[in-house]
């Protein structure tokens, strides 16, 4: 599954471009087409219906909801050329057919080829999941307002593990 | 039942990667790799369902030259970049960028085979 992710890789993931300060989207299948819709304004994907679809397929195998407020919509697509990792802000939260029942207020979108060089594609799954696991993080990230805060949250998070 | 209906080569096109996206995430689930990181995997049939309705969409041919090429290689549908087929890495001769580019006809590789698709330059 590729070898373990290290915090400096972890954090070079993230782009501002690619932050969602707040998300508009009403219910689950709108979350992913805003998702989508500004992957495919930056040009990180090639085609909007392929990308949704398989988003859409892939919660239909299973939520992608973690439980705790967090989800990671992810898959594969041959249609993107690289990883990427979106991440969204839900203040008010949303259902996203969580196990735990519980709204979604924060949603990382991870899009990846079907085999990088180096495949972190699930090493990257597996940070973002192990990261948030800590209610006190979850609750930081909640608060911050702009792309700054939010890498510098996640820094001393990764500083201090 | 859906009966294939003559579509565009664009479309065609489309469906495939679909396919071949899906086809990847039913592998991947079955090995559980997601389920070891907290991820509920329940619906794999529902998967194997989605599978044969997008397979009966797609036109017969084109279908079963994917399938050919799918127990050949890992990926039947590869891109082409910077105008090379990501498949074999070999040179796709210029007289057939456009052709692939504008998706006007399903082209496959000279050199491997593998059916081509242009992900924007
Ligand atoms: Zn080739």
């Amino acid at each position: 599954m590729g070898r373990p992710m290290t915090n400096r890789e972890f954090l070079a993931l993230f782009e501002k471009e690619l932050y969602i300060p707040e998300l508009d989207a009403g219910n689950k299948q709108e979350v992913l087409e805003e998702f989508v819709e500004l992957l495919h304004r930056e040009e990180r994907v090639f085609d909007k219906d392929i990308v949704l679809d398989m988003l859409l397929k892939r919660e239909n195998l299973g939520s992608t909801a973690l439980g705790n407020g967090l989800a990671i919509p992810h898959g594969r697509t041959l249609t993107t050329r690289k990883l990427v990792v979106a991440f969204g802000k839900c203040t008010q939260g949303l259902d996203f057919d969580a196990p735990d029942g519980k709204p979604v207020h924060l949603f990382f979108l991870i899009i990846a080829p079907y085999r990088e060089k180096q495949d972190q594609y699930l090493p990257t799954l597996g940070k973002i999941a192990e990261f948030f696991r800590k209610k006190r993080l979850r609750e930081k990230v909640l608060q911050v307002s702009n792309f700054e805060e939010f890498v510098d949250v996640l820094s001393s998070e990764a500083e201090s593990a | 039942m859906s009966s294939p209906q003559k579509q565009s080569p664009r479309e065609d096109l489309r469906l495939l990667v679909k396919l071949q996206d899906l086809d990847l995430m039913i592998r991947e689930a079955s090995v559980q790799q997601e389920k070891n990181l907290g991820f509920k995997i329940e619906g794999v049939s529902r998967l194997q369902e989605a599978r044969k309705e997008l397979a009966r969409s797609i036109e017969p041919r084109l279908l079963k030259s994917y399938e050919r090429l799918q127990r050949r290689y890992e990926r039947a549908v590869v891109p082409v970049y910077r105008g090379v087929c990501l498949g074999c890495f070999m040179t796709v001769p210029i007289a057939h960028h456009q052709a692939i580019k504008s998706h006007k006809t399903v082209r496959v590789c000279e050199n491997c085979g593998r059916i081509l698709c242009w992900l924007g330059d």
